[in-house]
């Protein structure tokens, strides 16, 4: 058992986020927050087929190929985070 | 308000089939998975698709598999839903419906991101099954049989990998050895991170799973396909890429094999060729793949292989690998399956499903490309040219599918006396615009005239044995007419049968011999020598009505009496018995006589029904020895009876029968009412108003199966469905019958003759649907559109003034707005707003489609549709590709002079809908420049109604831009905060504001612009801004609805809010919203403070202002003007979760002077409607039904079935009728149980049911 109530406390909640993905925390920054609420999203679309019909029917695609598109816009739906993008700013100005 | 909901119509959209045996062994059978039900299918000998089991499941269908023990002989299925559980079924031959073995808790419930279930595959051994989730989590579970054969499932094995996305997942055949489980995933991080192909492998013995290998594939593969391996095959895997497949051995010495996808020859290679579905054919010896494109078009891939002998085992290697094209199906498969016996099954993802059989599997001259090893120059891509026709296959037999379903209009716009609905189903090419009537269609096969009018028409057959017809008996007012049924129906002379009198009766009896009866007496004619027996009625007497069956005869003569017959064992017709009906002898009308035919096993009949012609009773008389014609029991009518039946009803040859006596009155009222087979006791009468005739009744059978017909100025068909439900549907044919008889022959082996007038009928029914499905209620008539049906309007809703005034047109006109995306028609536009398309090319496209043009390229119709002419005319047609069509209104404008019809089409440029697509350029994720963004414009152009003698056309007007481009330079701004995504969201809220939706208000046109709504009138020039409100709604506005000064608004995501125009201020007043979200699509009004709403994730609400809020409003001197947000807030009446995405609501006047109801449609083709409860007790007795159904029959998969009708919101005031009706497949124990808790009977409950499932069946209210 742990001593400290606050670390105690602390492990839990770093075990829910690790089993809950898209658990939120209060330093969550606005990126990770809207990505996961973006995946929830599309994972929903993506269990509802008449969601996904209703994307085809509306962008003139199959439906093959709309839940293609949202399987691969899983991985960034909201692009690549602002720290990432800024980090590899400083790595091409060091450059 | 309490609502009732139906399914009338089950969704037609299919996303899964598999095949196996699950009723039997080597039974070949289908199951369909749609999206919240599963149905089993089986082909007859002719190859025609029959429904044997439908279910409705109370939750999601997300992946469907089967799976067979090794030894076993028939399947299981096992489902992948919502319910957080994996669930195994068996169908159970007995009850016919699937009955679950297991069902599995491993997560939480919906459709969530990382709880398992969007994915399935199985071990092709059936020794384990891995059910996986799109991110992270995996399940094993390994299948077993226990000491009595019974399946047993293991509890689950974890194959997690946090961070990881999963594409696929399937199961290796690799014999005998540790199951492998093969899935495409991608890991989130980092970003650039390759797909990768991953094995997990199954250690049987040490009962876990290992994550085994993983090597990297193609960056765009998103497909894979197991190989079949040990003796049949090499073995491994499939990838599918957007250019090419590949070829993975599980050894790794082996090279990979690569194959482009053949490329059609106007699709780009970048965008490539992206295959939907395929499906794996497998017997010894051989095996193929089918694989479907986007684009319909079907390939074969082969694959030869050489055995390798070196080593100890026999390996077998793939040699070389092929694919061959075969031909091109009307539309992409949602899946396929190839059966046992040569039967291909194709789920179409829009238009029919096919049942097609193989002509050939490929021919030497059809193309065929050849796999490499792979190499550098494998990129190069492969054209092929396609089949115009079918050639490699045949179309045996199409479902007809209403999927998507997309916008629709209810009326009786063919002035029938009862509403069709006109619905526009269908995608791309393959748009049509159907009709759907209630009911089943009669087509006649021969009509001919007769010199007389008949009073009666029989049909007979010549021995018991025979399956078709021979003789067809017309009987008029002194003699008859007999015809001989063979190759052609001609008259005969040497039949037997009496011709100079009237027919009243014609019956085969079980001995062969055939009686005639007619007015002078009974003719009872021998098969074998040809003697004629005659009896004759005491002197002055005549026989006035008479029924039998195979061994029994009841005359009816002028004196009242009935007479009973029986065929003794010497072959003779000998009377057993008389009774007297009445005193009474003279009588307006002649009495009638039913009795029970024979079932099997059955030598007698027990009871004949019997009306005297005088009273207002029918009575049941005994026919059994000791009581013979006592009479039993009695049933009441409002008018003498003008005919009686007696039929057994049965849903299916499992099931047990009911025998029914139904009563016609010559007032047009039908009884019915259940009779006790053992004690003849009448119980469960219903009476029904069914037309202004006197009632004719007739049984008849249609694909062997006991159909009741009821006669009158309408006519009816009455059967038990496969759910155990009595269905009364109307039949539709243009002339009214007098007499009708059931006929069946060769050309024609359900069939009826009816007698019209002078005419007789040969009629058979057209439809190929199954008859006996319970909520097929609907027939229809097709007519092809140009594109996808977007919108549907009634010109005459512009104003109660019908629109033309010349007298001989008077049918509607419908317009219909049809709109695609990604058609390349750029160069075949044309200026004056033709259709690009001439009528040969109509033809083709029908069948091979419509060039795929790029995101941005529209095609947009409008069309008139005539109901008078049944056509559909392209009235006009955006002239530049990158103009789209987004809404169409038609107006009368309050300030025009002349009031003529004014037609606004609203018309946005530059607008590019892909917001799925993850390669769109946005400026959030490539950091682009804002000013090489392009914004939409939008505009209105006005359009008059010319209506001169020579012309009848739309005349253009003037066109006025509602929204510039936005200018990209106010995005500046936003880079101020340094965040890209905000940018981001400014964008793609500019990108938005386009004009969505317009209507006609006190004579002005309310245009929406994304979120603001806009008043105009008419000008000279173009159309003058009246007022506006910038943001009405926050995100964007879907329609528009208005009822004196209110508007109703729904917005894409903010559900609805009501405005009110001040004209005093000429200005907008919010006066409501609501407090949940709500994705609107569609929305109705109901009154003056109530809406209905249809939403994307398939919640059906009905919205109403509270009653003091109306005060309040009317009250309040400043009308709500200085409040800035709404004051009132809009009462949630009644919700409920349907399933699908809504895609229209309609209130409709279904029965004259009925209380309208309220009609719902899903894009996936489901039909459904909402009636409000009657009575306050039908409010108590139908939550406690509800209640005890749940229990009784809770959902099959796991679900529970007020959290899944709660889905999104909490379900309120709406009861579930589609779960109540299930109450009939209880067994009767359990009925009594039920109706015990509820304090009613059966036939209570019974009754209640079945009176809200005819509400929408008759066109007359109950009696």
């Amino acid at each position: 058992m742990a001593t400290n109530p606050q670390q105690n406390l602390y492990s839990q909640l770093e075990h829910l986020q690790s089993k809950y993905v898209g658990t939120g925390h209060p330093d969550i920054s606005r990126h990770d927050w809207c990505t996961n609420m973006a995946r929830d999203s599309i994972a929903t679309y993506l269990g509802h087929a008449s969601l996904v019909d209703l994307f085809a029917s509306v962008e003139g695609e199959s439906r093959g190929r709309i839940r293609y598109h949202l399987l691969e816009k899983l991985h960034s739906p909201y692009g690549e985070s602002k720290e990432r993008v800024l980090s590899k700013k400083e790595r091409l100005t060091q450059l | 308000m309490f609502l009732y909901n139906l399914t009338l119509q089950r969704p037609s959209a299919i996303y899964f089939a598999v095949h196996g045996s699950f009723s039997a062994p080597r039974a070949i059978e289908l199951v369909l998975g749609r999206q919240t039900s599963l149905e089993l299918m089986r082909p007859d000998d002719q190859g025609h698709l029959k429904s044997l089991c439908f279910q409705e499941i109370y939750g999601i269908i997300r992946s469907l598999k089967a799976f067979r023990l090794t030894g076993a002989k028939r399947d299981y299925l096992l489902v992948g839903s919502d319910s957080g559980k994996i669930t195994v079924l068996v169908f159970n031959p007995s009850t016919y419906c699937f009955e679950r073995v297991h069902i599995e808790t491993f997560g939480k419930s919906g459709c969530r991101r990382i709880v398992p279930g969007e994915y399935l595959a199985t071990d092709p051994k059936g020794r384990a099954c891995m059910i996986g989730a799109i991110e992270k989590q995996k399940f094993v579970y390994v299948f077993n049989r226990d000491a009595s054969e019974n399946l047993t499932i293991s509890s689950p094995l974890e194959a997690h990998k946090s961070s990881f996305i999963c594409y696929d997942i399937i199961g290796l055949d690799v014999g005998f050895e540790n199951p492998i489980f093969a899935a495409l995933e991608r890991a989130y991080d980092p970003p650039q991170s390759p797909k990768s192909l991953v094995f997990y492998e199954l250690d049987l013995g040490l009962n876990h799973v290992v994550r085994k290998l993983s090597t990297p594939v193609e960056d765009d593969a998103y497909k894979i396909l197991p190989v079949p391996g040990s003796r049949d095959g090499p073995g491994g895997v499939i990838v599918c890429s957007m250019q090419h497949i590949r070829y993975k051995s599980l050894q790794s010495n082996l090279p990979d094999h690569i194959c482009p996808i053949p490329l059609r020859k106007d699709i780009s290679q970048v965008r490539g060729n992206f295959i939907v579905s395929c499906a794996l054919h497998r017997q010894k010896g051989l095996f193929f793949y089918l694989l479907c494109t986007e684009l319909g078009d079907v390939f074969k891939l082969e694959m030869e292989c050489t055995n390798n002998q070196t080593t100890e085992e026999e390996t077998c290697v793939l040699k070389e690998m092929r694919i061959r094209y075969l031909d091109s199906l009307p539309c992409p498969a949602n899946d396929m399956c190839i059966l046992r016996n040569g039967f291909l099954f194709v789920a179409s993802e829009y238009g029919n499903h096919g049942f097609y059989q193989f002509r050939s599997l490929g021919r030497e001259q059809d193309f065929c490309c050849v796999a490499v090893v792979e190499s550098k120059d494998t990129k190069e891509p492969v054209y092929f040219s396609i089949h115009e026709n079918l050639e490699n296959l045949l179309l045996i037999e199409e479902i007809e599918s209403l999927s998507p379903l997309n916008c629709w209009q209810i009326g009786d716009f063919y002035r029938e006396g009862s509403p069709q609905l006109i619905i526009g189903s269908g995608r791309r090419h393959r748009s049509a615009w159907k009709t759907l009537r209630l009911g089943y269609r009669w087509t006649e096969m021969a009509v001919s005239d007769l010199p007389g009018y008949p009073v009666g028409v029989f049909t007979v057959r010549e021995q018991q044995q025979d399956t078709w017809d021979s003789y067809i008996i017309v009987s008029f007012v002194n003699a008859s007419l007999i015809l001989s049924v063979g190759e052609t129906v001609e008259e005969v002379s040497d039949s037997g049968f009496s011709t100079n009198v009237s027919t009243i009766f014609v019956q085969l009896f079980s001995n062969n011999s055939i009686v005639q009866v007619h007015s002078q007496g009974i003719r009872h004619i021998r098969p074998d020598i040809q003697t004629v027996h005659e009896w004759k009625p005491p002197q002055d007497l005549q026989i006035q009505a008479a029924d039998g069956n195979a061994s029994q005869l009841v005359v009816v003569l002028s004196s009242k009496q009935l007479l009973y017959f029986e065929l003794d064992e010497t072959g003779m017709l000998t009377e057993i018995q008389e009774v007297e009906l009445t005193k009474e002898e003279s009588s307006a009308y002649l009495p009638c006589v039913s009795i029970a035919p024979l079932v099997s096993g059955q030598s007698k009949a027990s009871f004949v029904a019997v009306s005297d012609g005088v009273s207002y009773y029918a009575r049941l008389y005994s026919l059994k020895r000791e009581s013979c014609l006592k009479p039993i029991s009695l049933q009441a009518l409002d008018t003498v009876a003008s005919s009686l039946l007696l039929i057994w009803l049965n849903a299916s040859t499992f099931s047990k029968s009911q025998l029914v006596l139904l009563i016609g009155s010559h007032s047009g009222i039908y009884i019915r009412a259940l009779v006790d087979p053992i004690t003849g006791a009448l119980s469960e009468q219903q009476s029904r108003l069914v037309g202004t005739k006197p009632v004719v009744l007739q049984r008849i059978e249609i694909q062997g199966k006991p159909v009741a017909l009821i006669v009158s100025s309408r006519s009816y068909f009455m059967y038990l469905d496969n759910q155990l439900l009595l269905q009364t549907l109307p039949i539709s044919y243009e002339r009214m019958f007098d007499h009708v008889v059931g006929f069946c022959s060769e050309q024609c082996p359900d069939g009826v003759i009816a007698c019209c007038g002078s005419s007789l009928c040969i009629l058979s029914f057209e439809e190929d649907r199954d008859l006996f499905q319970s909520s097929h209620l609907f027939y229809s008539d097709t007519q092809n559109g140009l594109y996808t049906p977007r919108r549907l309007i009634d010109m005459e809703d512009a104003s109660s003034s019908s629109l033309t005034n010349d007298t001989t047109n008077h049918f509607k006109c419908l317009l219909t707005l049809e709109a695609d995306q990604r058609i390349q028609v750029a160069s075949l536009l044309s200026q004056d707003g033709k259709a690009p398309w001439t009528t040969s090319e109509e033809e083709q496209r029908r069948g091979a489609g419509y060039p795929i043009g790029s995101a941005g390229s529209w095609s947009c119709a409008m069309e008139e549709m005539n109901i008078g002419e049944n056509s559909l005319k392209c009235a006009l047609h955006n002239t530049e590709s990158k103009e789209y069509i987004s809404s169409i209104c038609c107006i009368r404008f309050s300030n025009d002079a002349d009031s003529s019809l004014y037609l606004c089409v609203g018309v946005v440029i530059n607008y590019a809908l892909q917001v799925t697509n993850p390669w769109e350029s946005s400026p959030a994720k490539d950091n682009m420049p804002s000013d090489s963004i392009i914004f939409p414009r939008s505009e209105v152009r006005v359009y008059r109604w010319l209506n001169t003698s020579d012309s009848k056309k739309w005349e253009y007007l003037h066109t006025t831009v509602v929204q510039e481009a936005a200018n990209p330079s106010m995005m500046e701004w936003s880079n101020y905060y340094g965040a890209s995504h905000l940018s981001f969201h400014v964008a793609s809220r500019y990108r938005n504001e386009i004009i969505t939706a317009m209507a006609s208000f006190q004579g002005r046109l309310l245009v929406a612009v994304g979120t603001s709504l806009r008043m105009y009138d008419l000008g000279k020039k173009q159309l003058l801004k009246k007022t506006q409100h910038p943001r009405a709604t926050p995100y964007k506005i879907t329609s528009i609805e208005t009822c004196y000064d209110r508007i109703f608004l729904s917005d894409v995501q903010e559900s609805v809010f009501l405005y009110r125009y001040s004209a005093a201020d000429n200005l907008f007043l919010c006066i409501a919203d609501d407090y949940l979200p709500k994705w609107c699509t569609s929305m109705c009004l109901l009154d003056y403070d109530t809406v209905a709403v249809g939403d994307k994730f398939g919640n059906i609400s009905i919205l109403r202002l509270p009653p003091e809020a109306g005060t309040l409003i009317e009250q309040d001197p400043t009308g709500g003007l200085w409040s800035k947000e709404a004051p009132h807030h809009f009462q949630l009446e009644a919700c409920f979760y349907v399933g699908s995405v809504i895609s229209c609501v309609s209130k409709v006047e279904w029965t004259t002077g009925d209380v309208p109801l309220l009609f719902y449609a899903t894009l996936d083709g489901a039909i459904g409607v909402m009636i409000p409860l009657r009575s306050t007790l039908d409010m108590e007795l139908f939550p406690s039904l509800e209640l005890q159904m749940r229990e009784y029959r809770p959902p099959l998969c796991g679900r529970h079935h007020l959290a899944y009708r709660s889905y999104f919101f909490p379900v309120r005031h709406v009861i579930d009728g589609d779960l109540c009706e299930e109450f009939y497949r209880l067994d009767l124990e359990q009925q009594e149980k039920i109706v015990k808790e509820l304090d009613r009977s059966i036939i209570d409950v019974h009754r209640k049911l079945e009176d809200y499932r005819e509400r929408i069946r008759y066109p007359y209210l109950p009696v």
